[in-house]
């Protein structure tokens, strides 16, 4: 029965990367974004006067908008990868950030004001998560009741704090040029951070024990269980992620726009569910990848800048999103039957 | 307890006493779930180097017995050996750590991660920061599906689980529980809804894991599938073990009457 070390070498070798790329959840996200890119530089250079797509200013503005979502959709993904939703992202985007703002205008020290949003985050998570698991709720309701209960909350607390529906955020200068700084000129650095944030997410869901465990616990629950795999404490933690990358995101934003403010983000929490619907995670947990996070996003705002550019009216891009969504729920359950 | 141990019904079966002292004993086990007595007294044991089946109809208390075995149900009286050792197999930890582990045909794996995943779910290498020794996982995962089960159609510990046939998942399901040395394992229905090719596989397995030092009780409906592979029969009817038989001294007609008279 044993066979030797060359014998299993030569039996056991890594998939081939044609088989890798077919299967990987990102394939066809990544040839869509590649089809619609190239379609992009083909119309600029055809008609240059009416479709600017190759001007350094609309790349600079796209490169701009993709890490608001793109953050947002991380930490979103991350938890739909462990069989749960979270659409309390879009009160908590705003509303952690702001109470960074009002801290900070208190004359709280910055690094401890950035801490209360994070801890705001986390809290927002723990409750997510400890209802949810807690109680047995699908996370879609519990968290649409935490996006109403936080958005309105918001106000509440201004009212406090004197009425002020927005303050001017100014960040420690250092703070703010490593966020706002263009990198040779055209690249944002909140790209580049973006990047580094994928980057991480990548090795926490990839190469970290716990990105086993959020695999594990979104693809079949009972079976992580069973190999001893603690999915509620998993789950808390992927809620937890999911509330801190959107504060993360929201504290990017109010330091790009020097405003924070308790307007709510309509859909952004739609939007990175899109975006990770869009990079081929499963609507059922289980399965996904930061590739397919990342350009979902750049697919995302693509749309979002062809638009612009040929002058559409802007509930395109909603229309896009709703048929993605919708097209992400087909693709998911022809997976499902196909296993 | 002897060797071959007869409760309710039918003699114990003593002309072959083992030399050895069983691998694992139950005995005296009861639960009752309410005014319902899902298990009487009952004394089960598994041996070195065999396929004991288990065997019954519907209701006749092997879940139950699989259950507190695994570690997920407590019985309310009884006493577990390992090596004529008592030993605690109040959780499924503690079971583990008894060497017992129980496989599940429908829940044994996770069908959307890899064969490598799987094998380390919940049991991962860790390095630095808990970051995971991909090298080492890769490389024991080959080991792993070389030495103890070859697995015929497996090219990469990178296939999902949902690319292979359910003859293949138990086998890898099977190969994961040796790796994490445990010599016990408590195999519900894995045959139930394999094809007959994969049947095959399975009973193989089983046959080759029992010589190679790892003890399988194979729980099933099918006593021909039984019959094939083990070496011993315990035979259970109203949560009470009627029968233990050595293969040698019993037939398939006359398991299938004990269990149809019961």
């Amino acid at each position: 029965m044993v066979a030797s070390a060359v014998d299993s070498a030569l039996r056991y070798r890594r998939a081939s990367w044609q088989s890798r790329v077919r299967s990987h959840p990102a394939g066809p996200v990544t040839i869509l974004f590649v089809v619609m890119l190239a379609g992009c530089i083909v119309a600029s250079l055809l008609l240059p006067e009416q479709f600017r797509f190759l001007l350094p200013g609309n790349l600079s503005l796209v490169l701009r908008q993709i890490p608001n979502l793109g953050l947002v959709a991380l930490g979103v993904g991350i938890l739909m990868i462990a069989g749960e939703f979270d659409l309390s992202v879009g009160s908590v985007f705003v509303a952690a950030p702001f109470a960074t703002a009002v801290a900070y205008d208190a004359g709280v020290p910055f690094a401890l004001a950035v801490l209360i949003a994070i801890a705001i985050a986390v809290v927002i998570g723990l409750i997510n998560a400890g209802i949810t698991l807690g109680f047995r709720i699908p996370s879609f309701i519990t968290t649409l009741g935490m996006l109403f209960i936080v958005r309105t909350a918001a106000p509440y607390i201004v009212d406090l704090y004197g009425g002020r529906k927005s303050l001017p955020f100014r960040p420690p200068e250092g703070f703010k040029e490593v966020l706002t700084v263009d990198v040779f000129g055209f690249l944002p650095a909140q790209f580049i951070w973006f990047l580094l944030f994928a980057v991480l997410a990548y090795l926490l869901l990839n190469r970290h024990f716990l990105g086993n465990h959020f695999f594990a616990a979104g693809g079949d629950p009972k079976a992580a269980q069973f190999a001893g795999i603690n999915v509620n404490r998993t789950k808390t933690v992927a809620f937890v992620l999911s509330s801190v990358f959107a504060t993360i995101s929201g504290i990017f934003t109010i330091t790009r726009v020097a405003v924070a403010q308790t307007n709510p983000q309509l859909f952004i929490e739609l939007y990175a569910v899109a975006i990770c619907v869009i990079g081929g995670l499963s609507l059922f947990g289980g399965r996904g990848s930061v590739l397919g996070i990342v350009i979902g996003a750049c697919v995302l705002q693509l749309v979002q800048d062809i638009i612009l550019l040929a002058q559409l009216p802007g509930f395109y891009l909603d229309m896009f999103v709703g048929l993605m969504i919708v097209a992400g729920v087909v693709i998911n359950q022809a997976i499902k039957r196909k296993y | 307890m002897t060797a071959a141990t007869t409760t309710a019904a039918a003699p114990a079966t003593t002309a072959t006493a083992p030399a050895r002292t069983p691998l694992f004993e139950a005995r005296g086990i009861s639960k009752a779930y309410g005014h319902v007595n899902a298990l009487m007294n009952v004394d089960f044991e598994v041996r070195h180097n065999e396929v004991v089946g288990l065997l019954g109809d519907n209701g006749a208390g092997k879940s139950t017995l699989i259950k507190i075995l695994s570690g997920v149900v407590i019985p309310d009286r009884g006493s577990f050996f390992r090596n004529g050792q008592p030993v605690d197999i109040s959780s499924r930890r503690k079971s583990e750590q008894a060497g017992i582990q129980t496989i599940y045909q429908d829940i044994a794996l996770v069908r959307s991660m890899s064969i490598m995943r799987n094998i380390y779910a919940g049991r991962e290498p860790l390095g630095p920061l808990g970051f995971m020794k991909m090298g080492e996982m890769r490389r024991t995962a080959v080991e792993i599906l070389d030495k103890y089960v070859r697995i015929a159609g497996i090219t990469s510990p990178d296939l999902l689980v949902e690319e292979l046939s359910g003859g293949q998942a138990q086998a890898v399901a099977i190969a994961r529980a040796v790796h994490f040395k445990r010599d016990i394992l408590l195999l519900d229905e894995p045959t139930s809804a394999l094809s007959v090719r994969e049947t095959e596989k399975v009973l193989a397995i089983m046959r080759e894991l029992a010589e190679s030092g790892v003890s399988c009780v194979f729980v099933t409906h099918n006593l021909y599938h039984a019959f094939r592979v083990c070496d011993r029969f315990t035979i259970m009817a109203h949560g009470q073990n009627v029968k233990t038989a050595l293969k040698a001294d019993t037939s398939l007609n006359e398991l299938t009457d004990i269990i149809m008279s019961h």
